[in-house]
Protein backbone atom coordinates (compact mmCIF):
# COMPACT_ATOMS: atom_id res chain seq x y z
CA UNK A 1 0.00 0.00 0.00
CA UNK A 2 2.61 2.11 0.96
CA UNK A 3 4.34 2.26 -2.69
CA UNK A 4 1.17 2.86 -4.52
CA UNK A 5 0.62 6.05 -2.04
CA UNK A 6 -0.03 9.27 -3.79
CA UNK A 7 3.23 10.89 -3.12
CA UNK A 8 3.28 13.30 -5.75
CA UNK A 9 -0.07 14.66 -5.55
CA UNK A 10 0.51 15.26 -1.62
CA UNK A 11 3.63 16.47 -1.64
CA UNK A 12 2.56 19.27 -4.67
CA UNK A 13 -0.64 20.37 -2.34
CA UNK A 14 2.51 20.63 0.40
CA UNK A 15 4.30 22.96 -2.01
CA UNK A 16 1.61 24.52 -2.80
CA UNK A 17 0.88 25.38 0.79
CA UNK A 18 4.65 26.26 1.39
CA UNK A 19 4.26 29.10 -1.41
CA UNK A 20 1.28 30.89 -0.56
CA UNK A 21 2.70 34.48 -1.44
CA UNK A 22 -1.01 36.04 -0.93
CA UNK A 23 -1.42 34.28 3.03
CA UNK A 24 0.21 36.97 4.58
CA UNK A 25 -0.65 36.71 8.39
CA UNK A 26 0.27 40.44 8.96
CA UNK A 27 -2.22 42.84 9.39
CA UNK A 28 -3.24 45.24 6.72
CA UNK A 29 -3.46 48.55 8.19
CA UNK A 30 -3.35 50.86 5.84
CA UNK A 31 -7.39 50.27 6.19
CA UNK A 32 -7.06 51.94 9.74
CA UNK A 33 -8.03 55.32 10.20
CA UNK A 34 -6.37 58.08 11.42
CA UNK A 35 -5.72 59.31 14.86
CA UNK A 36 -6.24 62.51 14.48
CA UNK A 37 -4.74 64.81 17.48
CA UNK A 38 -5.07 68.59 18.10
CA UNK A 39 -3.78 70.97 20.10
CA UNK A 40 -5.56 74.07 20.83
CA UNK A 41 -4.63 77.09 22.83
CA UNK A 42 -6.67 76.93 25.96
CA UNK A 43 -9.67 79.38 26.18
CA UNK A 44 -12.22 80.31 28.83
CA UNK A 45 -15.21 79.35 26.70
CA UNK A 46 -16.44 76.48 25.16
CA UNK A 47 -15.79 75.15 21.86
CA UNK A 48 -17.18 73.13 19.08
CA UNK A 49 -15.25 71.12 16.58
CA UNK A 50 -16.81 70.19 13.57
CA UNK A 51 -14.87 66.89 11.29
CA UNK A 52 -15.99 66.39 8.16
CA UNK A 53 -14.17 63.14 6.12
CA UNK A 54 -15.78 60.35 4.36
CA UNK A 55 -17.50 58.85 7.45
CA UNK A 56 -19.24 61.86 7.31
CA UNK A 57 -19.59 65.15 9.81
CA UNK A 58 -19.15 64.72 13.35
CA UNK A 59 -19.78 67.39 15.96
CA UNK A 60 -17.64 67.24 19.39
CA UNK A 61 -17.28 70.01 22.16
CA UNK A 62 -14.00 71.03 23.94
CA UNK A 63 -14.83 72.02 27.47
CA UNK A 64 -13.44 75.57 28.56
CA UNK A 65 -10.00 75.42 29.41
CA UNK A 66 -9.15 72.43 27.46
CA UNK A 67 -6.51 72.21 25.11
CA UNK A 68 -6.52 68.33 23.10
CA UNK A 69 -8.87 67.31 20.59
CA UNK A 70 -8.67 63.60 19.68
CA UNK A 71 -11.02 61.78 17.32
CA UNK A 72 -10.57 58.80 14.82
CA UNK A 73 -11.26 59.75 11.20
CA UNK A 74 -10.64 57.83 7.64
CA UNK A 75 -7.70 58.47 5.58
CA UNK A 76 -7.80 60.90 3.02
CA UNK A 77 -8.95 64.39 2.71
CA UNK A 78 -10.63 65.42 6.06
CA UNK A 79 -11.89 69.37 7.34
CA UNK A 80 -11.23 70.42 10.99
CA UNK A 81 -13.68 73.72 11.55
CA UNK A 82 -13.94 75.12 15.42
CA UNK A 83 -15.31 78.42 17.18
CA UNK A 84 -15.52 79.64 20.16
CA UNK A 85 -17.56 80.29 21.79
CA UNK A 86 -19.98 77.53 19.86
CA UNK A 87 -23.20 79.88 20.18
CA UNK A 88 -23.89 81.13 16.66
CA UNK A 89 -22.10 78.70 14.95
CA UNK A 90 -24.08 76.38 12.13
CA UNK A 91 -22.56 73.33 12.47
CA UNK A 92 -24.25 71.95 9.65
CA UNK A 93 -22.71 74.18 7.10
CA UNK A 94 -19.19 75.53 9.19
CA UNK A 95 -20.67 79.02 8.89
CA UNK A 96 -20.91 82.00 11.25
CA UNK A 97 -24.41 83.95 10.54
CA UNK A 98 -25.03 87.34 11.61
CA UNK A 99 -28.64 87.15 13.40
CA UNK A 100 -30.70 90.25 11.13
CA UNK A 101 -30.57 93.73 12.94
CA UNK A 102 -27.63 92.74 14.86
CA UNK A 103 -23.75 92.95 14.88
CA UNK A 104 -21.28 89.97 14.63
CA UNK A 105 -20.95 87.29 16.78
CA UNK A 106 -17.80 87.62 18.65
CA UNK A 107 -16.91 83.58 18.24
CA UNK A 108 -13.02 82.61 17.45
CA UNK A 109 -12.81 80.67 14.41
CA UNK A 110 -10.48 77.88 13.26
CA UNK A 111 -10.22 76.11 10.14
CA UNK A 112 -8.08 73.63 8.21
CA UNK A 113 -8.10 70.94 5.87
CA UNK A 114 -5.70 67.79 5.82
CA UNK A 115 -4.85 65.05 3.70
CA UNK A 116 -4.24 61.72 5.91
CA UNK A 117 -2.24 59.04 4.82
CA UNK A 118 -0.70 57.73 8.17
CA UNK A 119 -2.08 56.44 11.64
CA UNK A 120 -1.60 59.37 13.62
CA UNK A 121 -1.50 63.76 12.96
CA UNK A 122 -0.80 65.69 15.09
CA UNK A 123 -1.38 69.71 14.64
CA UNK A 124 -1.11 72.72 16.97
CA UNK A 125 -3.82 75.73 16.03
CA UNK A 126 -4.54 79.01 16.72
CA UNK A 127 -7.72 80.83 16.94
CA UNK A 128 -8.15 83.55 14.03
CA UNK A 129 -10.28 86.68 14.96
CA UNK A 130 -12.51 87.26 11.79
CA UNK A 131 -14.55 90.52 13.54
CA UNK A 132 -13.14 94.09 14.26
CA UNK A 133 -14.81 95.61 17.62
CA UNK A 134 -15.31 99.45 16.25
CA UNK A 135 -15.85 101.66 19.10
CA UNK A 136 -17.85 105.13 18.35
CA UNK A 137 -16.61 107.29 20.71
CA UNK A 138 -18.98 110.39 19.60
CA UNK A 139 -17.75 114.12 21.28
CA UNK A 140 -20.79 116.13 21.78
CA UNK A 141 -21.61 119.01 24.01
CA UNK A 142 -25.54 119.25 23.90
CA UNK A 143 -26.21 115.37 24.26
CA UNK A 144 -27.10 112.98 21.17
CA UNK A 145 -30.37 113.05 19.79
CA UNK A 146 -28.92 110.62 17.08
CA UNK A 147 -28.40 107.13 16.63
CA UNK A 148 -26.14 105.83 14.37
CA UNK A 149 -26.54 102.44 12.38
CA UNK A 150 -23.45 100.48 10.44
CA UNK A 151 -24.81 98.73 7.23
CA UNK A 152 -22.35 96.34 4.77
CA UNK A 153 -22.60 93.51 2.00
CA UNK A 154 -21.40 90.80 4.47
CA UNK A 155 -23.86 88.56 6.26
CA UNK A 156 -21.53 86.06 7.92
CA UNK A 157 -18.42 84.12 8.08
CA UNK A 158 -16.91 81.14 6.82
CA UNK A 159 -14.68 78.92 9.06
CA UNK A 160 -12.21 79.43 7.25
CA UNK A 161 -13.23 83.53 7.88
CA UNK A 162 -13.95 83.74 4.63
CA UNK A 163 -17.03 86.66 4.31
CA UNK A 164 -20.35 85.37 3.27
CA UNK A 165 -22.38 87.75 1.11
CA UNK A 166 -25.72 89.39 2.08
CA UNK A 167 -27.06 92.35 3.77
CA UNK A 168 -25.86 93.86 7.56
CA UNK A 169 -27.71 96.46 9.28
CA UNK A 170 -27.16 96.52 12.53
CA UNK A 171 -28.12 99.70 14.79
CA UNK A 172 -26.14 101.36 17.71
CA UNK A 173 -27.23 104.44 20.59
CA UNK A 174 -24.50 106.01 22.32
CA UNK A 175 -24.36 105.82 26.23
CA UNK A 176 -24.32 108.89 28.75
CA UNK A 177 -20.34 108.54 28.02
CA UNK A 178 -20.96 108.92 23.98
CA UNK A 179 -19.62 105.76 23.36
CA UNK A 180 -20.85 102.83 21.91
CA UNK A 181 -20.00 99.80 19.90
CA UNK A 182 -20.59 97.29 17.17
CA UNK A 183 -18.67 94.11 15.72
CA UNK A 184 -17.97 93.68 12.19
CA UNK A 185 -17.57 90.64 10.43
CA UNK A 186 -14.30 91.11 8.30
CA UNK A 187 -14.68 92.76 4.88
CA UNK A 188 -14.09 92.72 1.31
CA UNK A 189 -14.06 96.14 0.24
CA UNK A 190 -14.66 99.14 1.26
CA UNK A 191 -18.46 99.04 1.45
CA UNK A 192 -19.28 99.95 5.26
CA UNK A 193 -21.45 102.81 5.62
CA UNK A 194 -22.06 104.86 8.35
CA UNK A 195 -25.26 106.29 8.98
CA UNK A 196 -27.13 108.48 11.31
CA UNK A 197 -30.28 108.16 12.31
CA UNK A 198 -32.75 110.58 13.64
CA UNK A 199 -35.85 108.69 15.25
CA UNK A 200 -34.93 105.67 13.56
CA UNK A 201 -35.28 106.69 10.39
CA UNK A 202 -31.82 107.71 8.36
CA UNK A 203 -30.97 111.18 8.00
CA UNK A 204 -27.94 111.05 5.90
CA UNK A 205 -25.14 108.45 5.26
CA UNK A 206 -21.18 108.31 5.28
CA UNK A 207 -18.57 106.16 3.46
CA UNK A 208 -17.51 104.43 6.99
CA UNK A 209 -15.28 101.55 4.90
CA UNK A 210 -13.71 104.43 2.72
CA UNK A 211 -12.54 105.81 5.64
CA UNK A 212 -11.34 103.03 7.41
CA UNK A 213 -9.66 102.04 4.20
CA UNK A 214 -7.79 105.74 3.57
CA UNK A 215 -7.12 105.60 7.41
CA UNK A 216 -5.17 102.03 6.68
CA UNK A 217 -7.36 99.63 8.69
CA UNK A 218 -5.97 95.81 7.28
CA UNK A 219 -9.10 93.83 6.44
CA UNK A 220 -6.96 91.41 5.61
CA UNK A 221 -4.94 90.94 8.88
CA UNK A 222 -4.86 86.99 10.13
CA UNK A 223 -6.45 88.33 13.07
CA UNK A 224 -8.80 92.07 13.09
CA UNK A 225 -7.10 94.13 15.24
CA UNK A 226 -10.11 96.53 17.11
CA UNK A 227 -10.59 100.13 16.04
CA UNK A 228 -12.20 103.46 17.99
CA UNK A 229 -13.33 106.70 15.59
CA UNK A 230 -13.69 109.21 17.49
CA UNK A 231 -16.73 111.30 15.87
CA UNK A 232 -16.62 114.77 16.01
CA UNK A 233 -20.36 115.46 15.95
CA UNK A 234 -21.85 119.00 15.37
CA UNK A 235 -25.40 120.39 13.79
CA UNK A 236 -23.61 120.84 10.53
CA UNK A 237 -20.87 118.51 10.12
CA UNK A 238 -18.80 114.92 11.24
CA UNK A 239 -15.68 114.21 11.52
CA UNK A 240 -14.45 111.26 11.85
CA UNK A 241 -10.89 110.81 13.51
CA UNK A 242 -8.92 107.29 12.89
CA UNK A 243 -5.14 106.87 13.85
CA UNK A 244 -4.44 110.41 13.07
CA UNK A 245 -6.39 110.36 9.90
CA UNK A 246 -9.68 112.58 9.87
CA UNK A 247 -12.32 113.40 7.65
CA UNK A 248 -14.85 116.00 7.78
CA UNK A 249 -18.43 115.88 6.22
CA UNK A 250 -21.02 118.24 6.04
CA UNK A 251 -24.63 118.18 5.96
CA UNK A 252 -27.77 120.10 7.01
CA UNK A 253 -29.92 118.59 9.43
CA UNK A 254 -33.91 119.27 9.86
CA UNK A 255 -34.59 118.34 13.59
CA UNK B 1 12.48 21.86 -2.48
CA UNK B 2 13.64 21.71 -5.57
CA UNK B 3 15.90 18.63 -4.54
CA UNK B 4 12.66 16.98 -3.07
CA UNK B 5 11.15 17.41 -6.28
CA UNK B 6 14.07 16.13 -8.30
CA UNK B 7 14.25 12.96 -5.69
CA UNK B 8 10.57 12.60 -6.33
CA UNK B 9 10.79 11.80 -9.89
CA UNK B 10 14.02 9.73 -9.92
CA UNK B 11 13.58 6.35 -11.54
CA UNK B 12 13.55 3.82 -8.73
CA UNK B 13 13.07 4.38 -5.27
CA UNK B 14 13.67 2.54 -2.26
CA UNK B 15 10.41 1.47 0.34
CA UNK B 16 9.71 4.28 3.12
CA UNK B 17 12.65 6.66 2.13
CA UNK B 18 9.79 9.39 2.29
CA UNK B 19 8.09 10.76 5.52
CA UNK B 20 5.26 12.97 6.35
CA UNK B 21 4.17 14.62 9.48
CA UNK B 22 2.26 16.64 11.31
CA UNK B 23 2.82 18.18 14.91
CA UNK B 24 -0.10 17.59 17.21
CA UNK B 25 1.38 19.35 19.87
CA UNK B 26 1.38 22.92 16.94
CA UNK B 27 -2.59 22.51 16.78
CA UNK B 28 -2.76 23.62 20.60
CA UNK B 29 -0.87 26.87 19.90
CA UNK B 30 -4.25 28.06 18.53
CA UNK B 31 -4.65 25.86 15.79
CA UNK B 32 -1.75 26.22 14.23
CA UNK B 33 -1.69 24.21 11.01
CA UNK B 34 1.31 22.10 9.92
CA UNK B 35 2.82 19.47 7.88
CA UNK B 36 6.69 18.51 7.18
CA UNK B 37 8.10 16.44 4.25
CA UNK B 38 11.18 14.24 4.82
CA UNK B 39 13.00 12.65 2.43
CA UNK B 40 16.12 9.90 3.62
CA UNK B 41 18.92 10.00 0.94
CA UNK B 42 21.31 7.76 3.07
CA UNK B 43 20.59 5.50 5.94
CA UNK B 44 21.45 7.99 8.70
CA UNK B 45 20.17 11.30 7.00
CA UNK B 46 17.13 12.53 5.88
CA UNK B 47 16.07 16.10 4.48
CA UNK B 48 12.97 17.79 5.53
CA UNK B 49 10.93 20.97 4.56
CA UNK B 50 8.23 21.88 7.07
CA UNK B 51 5.62 24.74 6.60
CA UNK B 52 3.26 25.83 9.64
CA UNK B 53 0.42 28.42 9.22
CA UNK B 54 -2.19 29.61 11.50
CA UNK B 55 -4.57 32.57 9.77
CA UNK B 56 -6.83 32.48 12.61
CA UNK B 57 -8.22 35.14 14.79
CA UNK B 58 -10.54 34.11 18.12
CA UNK B 59 -12.45 36.31 20.23
CA UNK B 60 -12.32 36.69 23.92
CA UNK B 61 -14.69 39.65 25.97
CA UNK B 62 -15.37 40.95 22.47
CA UNK B 63 -11.94 41.11 21.71
CA UNK B 64 -9.62 39.63 19.63
CA UNK B 65 -7.17 36.69 20.51
CA UNK B 66 -4.52 35.87 17.90
CA UNK B 67 -1.35 33.60 17.59
CA UNK B 68 -0.87 34.08 13.92
CA UNK B 69 1.86 32.45 11.98
CA UNK B 70 3.43 31.58 8.44
CA UNK B 71 6.53 29.81 9.10
CA UNK B 72 9.21 27.92 6.31
CA UNK B 73 11.52 25.73 7.53
CA UNK B 74 14.14 23.13 5.61
CA UNK B 75 16.73 21.00 7.32
CA UNK B 76 17.65 17.76 7.51
CA UNK B 77 17.66 15.39 10.33
CA UNK B 78 20.63 13.09 11.46
CA UNK B 79 19.55 9.61 13.11
CA UNK B 80 22.61 7.71 14.47
CA UNK B 81 21.11 4.61 14.11
CA UNK B 82 18.54 4.27 11.27
CA UNK B 83 16.64 6.88 9.48
CA UNK B 84 12.97 7.02 11.38
CA UNK B 85 14.14 5.32 13.84
CA UNK B 86 15.21 5.88 17.58
CA UNK B 87 16.98 9.44 18.50
CA UNK B 88 17.54 12.48 16.37
CA UNK B 89 19.06 15.28 15.92
CA UNK B 90 18.25 17.92 13.64
CA UNK B 91 19.45 21.37 12.22
CA UNK B 92 17.32 23.88 9.80
CA UNK B 93 17.00 27.14 8.42
CA UNK B 94 13.54 28.54 9.09
CA UNK B 95 11.52 31.83 7.66
CA UNK B 96 8.69 33.04 10.19
CA UNK B 97 6.22 35.52 9.64
CA UNK B 98 4.38 36.59 13.02
CA UNK B 99 1.06 38.20 14.44
CA UNK B 100 0.62 37.71 17.70
CA UNK B 101 -1.81 39.89 20.30
CA UNK B 102 -4.69 39.88 22.51
CA UNK B 103 -3.43 37.49 24.57
CA UNK B 104 -2.48 38.91 27.74
CA UNK B 105 -3.16 42.35 26.62
CA UNK B 106 -4.47 43.96 23.43
CA UNK B 107 -0.90 44.81 22.96
CA UNK B 108 0.10 43.00 19.28
CA UNK B 109 3.36 42.09 18.06
CA UNK B 110 3.90 41.04 14.57
CA UNK B 111 7.20 40.92 12.19
CA UNK B 112 9.44 38.63 10.79
CA UNK B 113 12.11 36.15 12.08
CA UNK B 114 14.93 34.50 9.96
CA UNK B 115 17.22 32.54 11.44
CA UNK B 116 18.49 28.69 12.59
CA UNK B 117 17.64 25.91 14.71
CA UNK B 118 18.65 22.96 16.32
CA UNK B 119 16.81 19.84 17.32
CA UNK B 120 16.78 16.68 18.69
CA UNK B 121 13.90 13.70 20.10
CA UNK B 122 13.25 10.53 19.29
CA UNK B 123 11.11 8.61 17.14
CA UNK B 124 8.99 5.40 18.44
CA UNK B 125 7.70 3.04 15.71
CA UNK B 126 3.77 2.58 16.10
CA UNK B 127 3.88 0.46 13.17
CA UNK B 128 5.89 -0.15 10.22
CA UNK B 129 4.33 3.07 8.65
CA UNK B 130 3.50 5.64 11.59
CA UNK B 131 5.92 6.87 14.18
CA UNK B 132 5.50 8.72 16.85
CA UNK B 133 8.01 11.74 16.98
CA UNK B 134 9.48 13.67 19.98
CA UNK B 135 11.16 16.41 20.08
CA UNK B 136 12.17 19.88 21.12
CA UNK B 137 14.00 22.74 20.03
CA UNK B 138 15.19 26.17 19.73
CA UNK B 139 15.97 28.78 17.13
CA UNK B 140 17.48 32.28 17.24
CA UNK B 141 17.95 34.83 14.39
CA UNK B 142 17.29 38.05 13.57
CA UNK B 143 13.32 39.84 14.39
CA UNK B 144 12.31 42.32 12.65
CA UNK B 145 9.55 43.61 14.21
CA UNK B 146 6.73 46.18 15.00
CA UNK B 147 4.46 46.63 18.88
CA UNK B 148 0.93 47.80 18.21
CA UNK B 149 -1.90 49.11 20.60
CA UNK B 150 -4.08 46.40 19.71
CA UNK B 151 -4.58 43.50 16.83
CA UNK B 152 -6.41 45.63 14.52
CA UNK B 153 -5.31 49.47 13.92
CA UNK B 154 -3.92 51.38 17.15
CA UNK B 155 -1.17 53.25 17.47
CA UNK B 156 2.83 51.89 16.96
CA UNK B 157 4.12 51.37 19.98
CA UNK B 158 7.78 50.19 19.11
CA UNK B 159 9.29 49.46 16.16
CA UNK B 160 12.61 47.78 15.14
CA UNK B 161 15.13 45.00 14.62
CA UNK B 162 16.92 42.90 17.78
CA UNK B 163 18.60 39.64 17.94
CA UNK B 164 16.47 36.64 19.71
CA UNK B 165 16.61 33.58 20.73
CA UNK B 166 13.42 31.15 21.35
CA UNK B 167 12.14 28.04 22.38
CA UNK B 168 10.73 26.29 18.92
CA UNK B 169 9.46 22.74 17.56
CA UNK B 170 8.35 21.35 20.63
CA UNK B 171 7.20 17.92 18.87
CA UNK B 172 4.43 15.30 19.26
CA UNK B 173 4.01 14.20 15.86
CA UNK B 174 2.56 11.68 13.84
CA UNK B 175 4.67 10.66 10.74
CA UNK B 176 3.77 8.32 8.35
CA UNK B 177 6.61 6.62 6.39
CA UNK B 178 6.75 5.11 2.55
Amino acid sequence: MMKTFPRIPVLAGILMLVSLPGCSVLEDRDLCPTQLLLQFPPLDAPAVVVVESSKGRSVDTLAAGSRDFRTLVPRGPVRVSAACPPEGFETGTSRLPVPPDADCPEVLLFSRKYDLSGESCRDSLGWRKHFCRLELRIDCRNGVPYAFAVSGGVAGLEAEGRPVPGTFRCQVRPDASGRCRICLPRQPDASLMLEILLDGSPVTSFALGEFLAAAGYDWTAENLEDTTVAVDYTRTSLTLRYRGWSETFRFNVVI
Amino acid sequence: MILLLAAMTAGTLKAQDWSLSTNIAAYADFGTLNAEVGYAFSRHWNAAAAVRYNPFTFESDGEPVQSRQRTFAAGARYWPWHIYSGWWLAGRAQYQEYNRGGIRSPETREGERVGAGIAGGYSYMLTPWLNLDLGVGVWGGLDRYAVYECPVCGLTLDRGRTLFFLPDDIRIALSLIF
